[in-house]
């Protein structure tokens, strides 16, 4: 375990050290990889991006403050990546989702705990890439709302009502999803 | 608490960013109106949910692909070599230091800066030089030489009563501070990408007009090494 605090192997990085830099890597790319993951729902996606993160980490060592946590700051950069990524390839994912909901037909199966997770995936993922962030960041990365405004660049206040218009947004979107399977799935049971 | 402010609580309560005040109101809401109740544990259950989606673990492979990565990377284009800060620091800390402890600074130019000049008459206008350092690595004398010149230069300055102030900016990350929440996009900050020319200390001067100042200016060790001079004139 390196003895140095991620401020100080961020100073060596801001001095082109990119050993340092491997190090932060090993220590925090488990979690960014979580968070990229979350925002894209893609493992190939999830493992380039978090290396996209920590490479622009390098490019931008410079602007690298000291004044918050290195975690946040990282957090922000990873948030950055991911807001490309999900906006390059949105239309795309969209209609990819579309057709995996209409392609799932399990008739007269009870929704069993793997579909109703996967269906809360779904909904998760349909919800704009703004309010997505705030629900991952506050439930899987526990940063309160002081430290998912420094990441996002926002408010507090924005935080605040932005986490609870999309925990409501996702509930809704669940539901809807599951009227969807359920008529799938009976309609699929009365043809047979 | 009324229900519009309960429902408004509950995500909070949810996240842990609830006050205990608050925290305490809406548990007493919730105990008197069943329709807030009822909205508190769906979203209750749709947070608890959430944490069964776990997300795979990366890849073992993925450490070592990034290492190679870094390997590949190159520092040149757009970056600061990494001799940058130490070019600062050998510059800065040791002339300053050595004018402030010689007491040529406060020798000269404390008790004759203010007062209009080495000559007397009217005050002169006091101008600003920002001392940027050098976009790329210098090569540099041995520090002792550096040092000399550095100092000489500034103790000329104070001898001719024209240093009213000079100091050395710490070599740490600069902050930035933008938008009402005072917050800059790492990525946008000034210098972000290693384009910027870092400010590494400040002479206030004063000279007749702003000629002389330039004049002055253009003397400094500073721009032989590759650093840049921003002069401002400072309005009274």
């Amino acid at each position: 375990m390196d003895p140095r605090t991620d401020n100080q192997l961020m100073l060596q990085v801001r001095g082109g050290d990119r050993d340092a830099l491997g190090v932060l890597f090993e220590r925090h790319h488990a979690k960014v990889h979580a968070l990229c993951y979350r925002m894209t729902n893609s493992r190939s996606a999830a493992a380039d991006l978090v290396q996209e993160a920590f490479l622009r980490i390098l490019r931008y060592r410079h602007s690298y403050a000291g004044d918050a946590r290195f975690t946040t700051w990282l957090y922000r950069l990873a948030r950055n990546v991911c807001l490309d990524y999900v906006r390059s390839v949105e239309r795309e994912a969209a209609g990819a989702r579309r057709w995996e909901v209409e392609a799932r037909t399990d008739p007269g199966q009870a929704a069993t705990e793997v579909e109703r997770l996967d269906l809360l995936q779904q909904a998760l993922h349909r919800l704009p890439a703004d309010k997505r962030e705030v629900l991952i960041l506050s439930r899987y990365h526990d940063l309160r709302y002081e430290d998912i405004a420094r990441v996002c660049g926002c408010s507090v206040g924005a935080v605040k009502v932005r986490v609870h218009r999309a925990l409501n947004e996702l509930r809704e979107s669940y539901r809807a999803l599951e009227r969807q399977e359920h008529g799938l799935q009976a309609r699929a049971g009365s043809g047979r | 608490m009324d229900c519009r402010r309960a429902r408004a609580a509950v995500a909070d309560r949810l996240t842990g960013n609830l006050p205990e005040g608050a925290r305490s109101e809406l548990e007493r809401h919730l105990t008197t109106c069943s329709r807030c109740r009822e909205e508190a544990a769906s979203l209750g259950a749709t947070w608890q949910s959430l944490a069964g989606l776990s997300a795979p673990a990366p890849d073992q492979e993925l450490v070592a692909r990034f290492r190679k990565r870094l390997d590949d990377v190159d520092l040149g284009m757009g970056d600061v070599p990494p001799s940058r800060a130490g070019l600062r620091r050998i510059t800065w800390a040791a002339s300053l230091a050595a004018v402030f402890l010689g007491g040529a600074f406060a020798g000269y130019a404390v008790g004759m800066s203010r007062g209009g000049g080495a000559g007397g008459g009217p005050p002169w206008p006091e101008f600003l030089l920002l001392l940027h350092e050098p976009p790329h690595a210098a090569r540099l004398p041995a520090e002792a030489a550096l040092v000399q010149e550095y100092t000489e230069w500034a103790t000329r300055l104070a001898r001719d009563g024209m240093l009213v102030d000079a100091h050395k900016l710490a070599d740490e990350p600069a902050v930035w501070l933008a938008g009402t929440k005072g917050v800059l996009d790492p990525e946008t900050a000034p210098g972000a990408a290693g384009g910027d020319a870092v400010i590494g200390g400040y002479f206030v001067i004063q000279a007749s007009d702003r000629e002389r100042a330039v004049a002055v200016a253009r003397t400094s060790p500073h721009l032989k090494y590759g650093g840049m001079i921003e002069l401002r004139a400072i309005e009274r």
